[in-house]
């Protein structure tokens, strides 16, 4: 974010030496982009940090002076600690030092796993061990929603991922589980319009998707990711182009995670499943058409988080069939000889559309 | 961050709820420790790796591995099972039977515990499924320093857990006998 508007100051002050822009109209872009600064600054994110070490230190002393406590004690400690994590976050919060108030409340979130974690050691209770890592993401979310804390929120969908993830590490089935409760923090997340947090959801599910082509056993399989995948991009496209709601954004974002999913389907098809070589080449084939289509589509919308993806997937792509075809030498410089010499032809064409395109233009 | 000005109903609420989940987890194994049927269980020393994780020292019951002919195919792991147990004259509990339903009606010397599958493996030949199951017993946390004598204790078969149950069949470390002697934890009063 910071690099954008140094970037954009650099460019007012290009536009203005070269006197497109008045001083005034430079002056007042530089006040506006000065007043979009990152909400996130410096201070809240040294605050972040120095409350994720108050608790560390909180749990390693009271680790390393426990047994010398009655258990009576221990508790009152526990809880003392949460309501003055929870009380500091207060007590902040009225005298408008917000982003402190947000890191003492994560605090006060990292208190209440230490002491659910205390309680299990100090009765030697094992249970089930993510029960303890759902009610940890419980209390998290409570804290999130109750006082629109954007670090508590931020804590919880990865507590829920890693509750998810113990859960089916256990069993042998798809833990569908896991989806109601990425519902509840997604839900929570649009609620308070937190953007970063539905990122959050995306990768998620994201990982949540891809894993069930990993899950062979129960039926899962990697073709059904890649159609998950290209479905999300498919949804995108619709409701960019047909629904047309202000939804240029949240297209784009939906479109990514589409195109991670459907990039991680066919990759592991390719590369972790055993192919014939003429399906090795028809999958590699299907793959590179689909990033080359989502360069050629991020590079002719100036959209550079679908173009960047496009070019991350292809060199992965690229590598990936590098090793695989390593045996064979010849096949696979012949491969890369004929896919460069269709990219370059590619490239050929989609120069000459451009420039016929300004000529139309001109006339 | 804040919407609202009056941020203090708020902050009572959360440390409320979250006060009340840790004494609800508190008075729950309390009360399951007080009023649960005592049982002692014999505790195998597992080979060959390190027993002691740094805080606690790894139980293995010996009813962790069971065998049965009594059950149908289709146990999955993670499903949950009900393990009857029958008092030995010398004081500890063994494994008598396995179903996937609570028995009840049992005889005062029987007690079923609750328990989830880590893994399961069935024999065509003699027709016998044999079951790794977990209890939600098998960590016993110590205290700093003195996991490695445990430790030697466990391996030397000298320790049996001592463990209450309740009557849906959850189990709680009591605490342990070591070379026939009872060490429990102290009260929390």
């Amino acid at each position: 974010m910071w690099q954008t508007r140094k970037r954009m100051l650099k460019d007012v002050k290009r536009w203005q030496d070269q006197g497109w822009i008045s001083d005034d109209g430079a002056a007042a872009i530089a006040r506006d982009l000065e007043s979009r600064a990152n909400p996130f600054g410096t201070a809240g994110a040294l605050a972040i940090l120095g409350a994720v070490l108050i608790g560390f230190a909180a749990m390693s002393f009271v680790a390393a002076n426990w047994q010398d406590m009655p258990r009576l004690a221990r508790l009152g400690l526990l809880f003392a600690g949460l309501s003055a994590s929870y009380g500091a976050a207060g007590y902040l919060a009225t005298r408008n030092m917000d982003r402190f108030a947000n890191a003492a409340t994560l605090t006060g979130v990292g208190m209440f796993g230490a002491s659910i974690m205390l309680i299990a050691q100090m009765f030697h209770i094992e249970g089930n061990p993510p029960d303890a890592v759902l009610m940890w993401g419980a209390g998290a979310l409570l804290a999130g929603v109750a006082l629109s804390s954007t670090a508590a929120l931020g804590a919880t969908m990865p507590l829920a991922m890693l509750w998810g993830g113990w859960q089916q590490s256990l069993q042998d089935g798809v833990y569908w589980w896991f989806l109601p409760v990425w519902a509840i923090v997604t839900a929570a997340y649009t609620w308070h319009r937190w953007r970063p947090g539905l990122h959050l959801s995306g990768i998620a599910l994201t990982l949540f998707t891809i894993c069930l082509g990993f899950l062979s056993w129960v039926g899962g399989s990697h073709v059904t990711v890649a159609l998950l995948g290209l479905g999300a991009v498919g949804a995108a496209f619709l409701g960019r182009y047909v629904l047309q709601k202000d939804l240029e954004d949240d297209s784009i974002v939906v479109a990514g995670y589409g195109m991670v999913t459907t990039f991680a389907g066919l990759f592991a098809l390719q590369f972790f499943e055993t192919t014939t070589l003429q399906g090795l080449i028809l999958l590699a084939v299907i793959t590179l058409a689909l990033l080359l289509a989502a360069i050629y589509w991020g590079v002719k919308n100036e959209n550079r988080t679908i173009a960047w993806l496009g070019y991350t997937g292809f060199s992965i792509e690229v590598l990936g069939l590098y090793f695989k075809t390593f045996e064979t030498l010849l096949g696979s410089s012949l491969f890369f000889l004929v896919a460069g010499i269709i990219v370059m032809a590619l490239a050929g064409a989609a120069y000459k559309l451009h420039t016929r395109s300004d000529l139309m233009e001109a006339h | 961050m804040f919407r609202s000005k009056s941020i203090w109903p708020a902050i009572a609420l959360v440390v409320g709820v979250q006060s009340a989940a840790l004494a609800w987890m508190v008075s729950d194994r309390l009360s399951l420790i007080k009023n649960g049927k005592e049982v002692v269980l014999a505790i195998a020393p597992v080979d060959p790796r390190s027993l002691f994780r740094g805080d606690y020292v790894i139980l293995n019951p010996e009813i962790a591995r069971i065998k049965t002919d009594q059950l149908a195919k289709g146990i999955k792991t993670n499903d949950e099972m009900f393990v009857v147990l029958q008092k030995a004259p010398n004081g500890t509990w063994s494994y008598i039977s396995v179903s996937k339903i609570q028995p009840r009606g049992l005889k005062k010397n029987r007690i079923a515990l609750r328990a989830r599958v880590r893994s399961v493996w069935y024999d065509r030949k003699s027709e016998q499924t044999s079951l790794r199951l977990r209890y939600g017993i098998e960590k016993y946390f110590v205290p700093e320093g003195t996991g490695k004598a445990l430790e030697k204790k466990v391996r030397e078969r000298q320790i049996r857990a001592i463990v209450a149950v309740s009557s849906t069949g959850t189990a709680a470390i009591k605490g342990l006998e070591i070379s026939g002697k009872r060490m429990l934890d102290p009260p929390l009063f």
